[in-house]
């Protein structure tokens, strides 16, 4: 059984222009213990696709469909419910470790916080577990840094206590949204060696949620992209880097900067936006930017095609 | 910058020790906090520091100039100024001290379950507030006057009862604002929420403004209890305030300057002491000078 399966999950917000769909009906499941990367721009909806399973969405937003964790339908969990899984079997790491903790707060206190409200563990055991979890994060003298206050703390270090946050209570998925994006280049490099670290201490799936596809494929096993609020290819970490399915995945390997290329030579990237949320067109959302384009395109939703692991939504992909 | 490397440095140094820091090389603020702390004193000790009991009558000595017998000179009745001040100001602080203790209590749990909460809650709340500051300060006071005997604590509960409103009104804010942050929606994603977050996460965040409003609290108060002194409706005969003395002394202002003078100048004091280390610590605690 998977750990997580959603079905048909969309998540709409209503504003005063009308209603935004920020994400549309996504399926996708995540086995115990997998490592799955998410892909897109900002605004394919991959932040809010997460936000939305732990009940975090913002007033205005509201999710359908359905998100099977561990058996529970985690979008039909009322709130206390979702309480006791949100940090102890789900974990979140956000993107800005600057802004994340509390600043008038320890890090013990703060990361005793979640054992204490979890586990019921008392403060000296939430102290002594929260100091081994810091040495094991990479972090030296785990016990004087404990009464140390967050801007006492580097950004790299930071992001350490909140990966060290999350793993506290031995989660059963942790969702990284944009880990390493406010990180300088060497301090992700760390970072990225720390989750990967983890494979072997830690049985949590991870989700990986970033718009760096070098990232994820130092990372990942498996991958899915996200455009315009749907999935739009999913492939092993390989195959999608070696054989690219969809338009737009071949768009963004395109795009990575090639180290070949001369100095003076413009960047590539994809011609176009993507389609404002409130105006989607009925067909492909990727069309207007297509080089393959096809009439059919812009009239009906391409599906996904392909075996299960390594679909791809393009009607290029039907034939095949 | 050099703070931040020194903070750096050692670790477990809070924020609060941050501001310290700042405040002591503040020379109007540290100046302020002597003075505060030099009046208090002289309010503490009182009862050794002067030679008269505050409500003894000298009927040689009625309207005597400052001496070497009595320091501030005598009242009308022949009452040593010296011991009469420092006991008002026993009153005095006590007022302003308990009015602030009560309105921070009150007005900093009841803002940042509003803010927090949101919604119709919200709502609901800010409209009883509204009402009570809708009702005339004043007639309050003479409601209760009425009601009850006259007493000391009627002042604290009346007084009291306005200040937290402004209180309320800023610690929401400050909530509203803080429950978008990051690291309350990171707490949120880590499980914890309802009165836990607001304790731990909103309120000692919201304490940079609410010491320094309470700072500036203080003085209203002390204020507010002058003027209700000076209507008469304050402390009762022979039990005396800051603002009994001085609207006594301004009868007299003409003949015997000084029971004016006296009890104005330690009540100015302390208000601008108030005043200057509020401001101190409105500069230690910026935020942005961080």
């Amino acid at each position: 059984m998977s750990l997580l399966a959603v079905e048909d999950l969309s998540v709409r917000f209503t504003t005063p222009d009308g209603i935004v769909p920020a994400v549309e009906r996504v399926s996708l499941a995540i086995e115990p213990g997998e490592r799955i990367g998410i892909v897109g721009e900002s605004g394919s909806g991959k932040s809010q696709l997460f936000l939305a399973l732990l009940g975090l969405l913002a007033r205005n937003g509201r999710a359908t469909g359905r998100a099977l964790f561990a058996g529970r339908d985690l979008l039909a969990l009322p709130n206390a419910a979702l309480n006791a899984i949100r940090g102890s079997d789900i974990a979140m790491v956000f993107q800005n470790p600057m802004s994340c903790l509390n600043p008038y707060l320890t890090i013990g206190t703060q990361l005793a916080e979640v054992l204490t409200t979890h586990k019921g563990a008392s403060e000296a055991e939430a102290r002594r577990r929260s100091a081994a979890m810091l040495a094991r994060i990479g972090i030296a003298e785990p016990e004087r840094r404990l009464a140390a206050y967050p801007h006492e703390f580097s950004g790299g270090m930071r992001q350490r206590v909140m990966i060290a946050m999350a793993l506290l209570c031995d989660p059963k998925l942790i969702i990284a949204d944009e880990p390493t994006t406010a990180l300088d280049v060497t301090i992700q490099a760390q970072i990225l060696d720390l989750f990967r670290g983890l494979e072997a201490t830690s049985q949590a799936a991870l989700v990986l949620i970033s718009h760096d596809l070098g990232v994820v494929a130092g990372l990942c096993d498996r991958v899915l992209v996200m455009y315009a609020g749907r999935i739009v290819e999913e492939a092993p970490v390989e195959a999608l880097f070696a054989d690219p399915r969809h338009p737009y995945t071949r768009g963004l390997l395109a795009s990575l900067p090639d180290r070949q290329a001369t100095p003076r030579q413009a960047l590539p990237a994809i011609a176009g936006q993507p389609p404002e949320p409130l105006a989607r067109p009925p067909g492909c959302a990727f069309a207007d930017r297509c080089p393959h384009v096809m009439p059919r395109c812009r009239a009906a939703l391409p599906p996904l095609f392909g075996p299960p692991g390594r679909r791809a939504a393009c009607f290029l992909e039907e034939a095949a | 910058m050099s703070d931040i490397v020194l903070a750096a440095a050692a670790p477990g140094r809070s924020l609060w020790q941050d501001a310290w820091r700042r405040l002591k090389r503040n020379r109007a603020a540290m100046a302020g906090l002597v003075i505060l702390a030099v009046v208090a004193l002289l309010a503490i000790l009182a009862p050794l520091l002067s030679r008269y009991a505050f409500d003894a009558v000298d009927f040689d000595a009625i309207s005597v100039p400052p001496d070497a017998a009595h320091w501030f000179g005598t009242d009308d009745l022949g009452r040593d100024l010296f011991a009469r001040t420092l006991y008002g100001g026993r009153i005095s602080l006590l007022v302003g001290l308990v009015a602030t203790v009560v309105s921070l209590l009150l007005g900093v749990s009841y803002g940042a379950v509003s803010g927090y909460v949101g919604g119709a809650v919200d709502s609901l709340m800010m409209r009883l507030v509204e009402i009570l500051y809708s009702v005339p300060f004043i007639f309050l006071v003479i409601l209760l006057m009425v009601l009850f005997e006259r007493s000391i604590l009627l002042i604290f509960v009346a007084i009291g009862a306005v200040e937290w409103l402004d209180m309320a009104r800023i610690v929401r804010g400050q909530a509203m604002e803080l429950k978008r942050r990051e690291f309350v929606e990171a707490a949120r994603s880590m499980g914890v929420e309802g009165w836990t977050m607001i304790r731990r996460h909103i309120i000692p965040n919201t304490l940079g403004p609410v010491v320094v409003y309470a700072t500036l609290t203080v003085p209203r108060v002390i204020l507010i209890e002058s003027f209700l002194s000076f209507l008469g409706l304050g402390v009762q005969e022979p039990m005396t305030s800051w603002g009994v003395l001085i609207s006594d002394g301004a009868r007299l202002m003409e003949t015997q300057p000084w029971m004016l003078i006296f009890p104005a100048s330690f009540l100015a004091a302390t208000l601008f002491a108030f005043n200057f280390l509020g401001d101190g610590l409105r500069d230690a605690l910026d935020p942005r000078d961080r």
